[in-house]
């Protein structure tokens, strides 16, 4: 049987101290780094990450390449913030103590898990997101074909001359095509281009060279 | 493409629900239902607006699913709402 190594980032001291009990009386699974927040100690070694809704859930993102994480949470709205920072599962911190340690033991080996009861709610605010998404894409199409590649380039914070290189033009060119998209998108400033492309489901992190 | 596929399904009227385990009771028109946790979130999508091109966008997101089996998995689900009168299809979404 493989042990499985779990961080546990909770703010609460009660509920933190609970889970390490919980987690550490499962066979399979080893308490390897507690604290209050996802910030506050290092989970690169962990193959899960218990974390609690005010531990840091901004941070999740930028460790779920690594890392499974199952958030506890006290609201749908916490659940739907959860699941789109990319946790694999969800359960309810007021959950009986055996659910919450099936959520994470079913997270450890790999299974995602939302309180059947919310599925709803998360579809419906995915709906929601994706329409708002679709509203701002639709601006973009007042972009030439051209003019939409820049327009994503530039948004990963490229500068003009890997721009340039990569689409096989000039930097004057590259300037052109900004200065048209800042005039026909009503932008002031980079960071408002950067805003739109995530609005509008765009990635922004920049792209590996091929 | 099916009869689904610009669909704007809506819940045939408002229905007495409650949780049973796994299951939701869904009572309308004289009529018991069991519904599991997926058919549930189906039916309360249906709210004359959604497509089920959206539902199943967001259930491919939600489940990591590729998107044709995500409408796959949709339009069964619609479908059996609709075979069980829990649902109508609805006006048409725009092509």
């Amino acid at each position: 049987m493989t042990t499985r190594r779990v961080g546990i980032a909770i703010a609460d001291p009660e509920l933190r101290g609970v889970v390490d009990a919980l987690v550490s009386s499962a066979p399979a699974l080893e308490v390897t780094a507690v604290a209050e927040s996802v910030a506050d100690a290092e989970f690169e070694d962990c193959d899960v990450l218990v974390v609690g809704e005010k531990a840091g859930l901004d941070r999740l993102p930028a460790m779920l390449d690594r890392i499974d994480a199952v958030v506890l949470g006290t609201s749908p709205e916490s659940m739907v913030e959860a699941v789109q920072a990319g946790a694999l599962g969800y359960v309810d911190a007021d959950a009986p103590l055996e659910s919450i340690l099936g959520a994470i033991e079913l997270v450890a080996d790999g299974n995602g898990t939302i309180p059947p009861e919310l599925l709803g709610t998360l579809l419906r605010q995915v709906v929601k997101r994706r329409r708002a998404e679709r509203a701002e894409l639709d601006r973009l199409d007042v972009l030439s074909p051209r003019e939409r590649e820049v327009f994503e380039l530039a948004a990963q914070g490229l500068d003009k001359e890997t721009v340039a290189e990569r689409l096989f033009i000039s930097t004057g060119t590259v300037r052109t095509h900004k200065q048209s998209i800042f005039r026909k998108l009503d932008l002031h400033s980079q960071a408002e281009l950067v805003a739109l492309a995530v609005r509008c489901g765009i990635d922004v992190t920049e792209a590996a060279d091929d | 493409m099916t009869e689904w596929s610009r669909a704007k399904p809506l819940r045939s009227g408002e229905a007495w629900t409650r949780r049973q385990g796994s299951e939701t009771a869904v009572y309308m028109d004289g009529v018991l239902h069991m519904l599991n946790a997926s058919a549930l979130a189906i039916w309360e999508l249906c709210d004359g607006e959604t497509t089920a091109d959206e539902m199943a966008e967001a259930v491919a997101e939600v489940a990591g699913l590729e998107i044709d089996l995500a409408r796959a998995d949709v339009e069964v689900a619609l479908r059996e709402l609709h075979e069980r009168s829990l649902i109508s299809t609805g006006e048409e979404a725009a092509p």
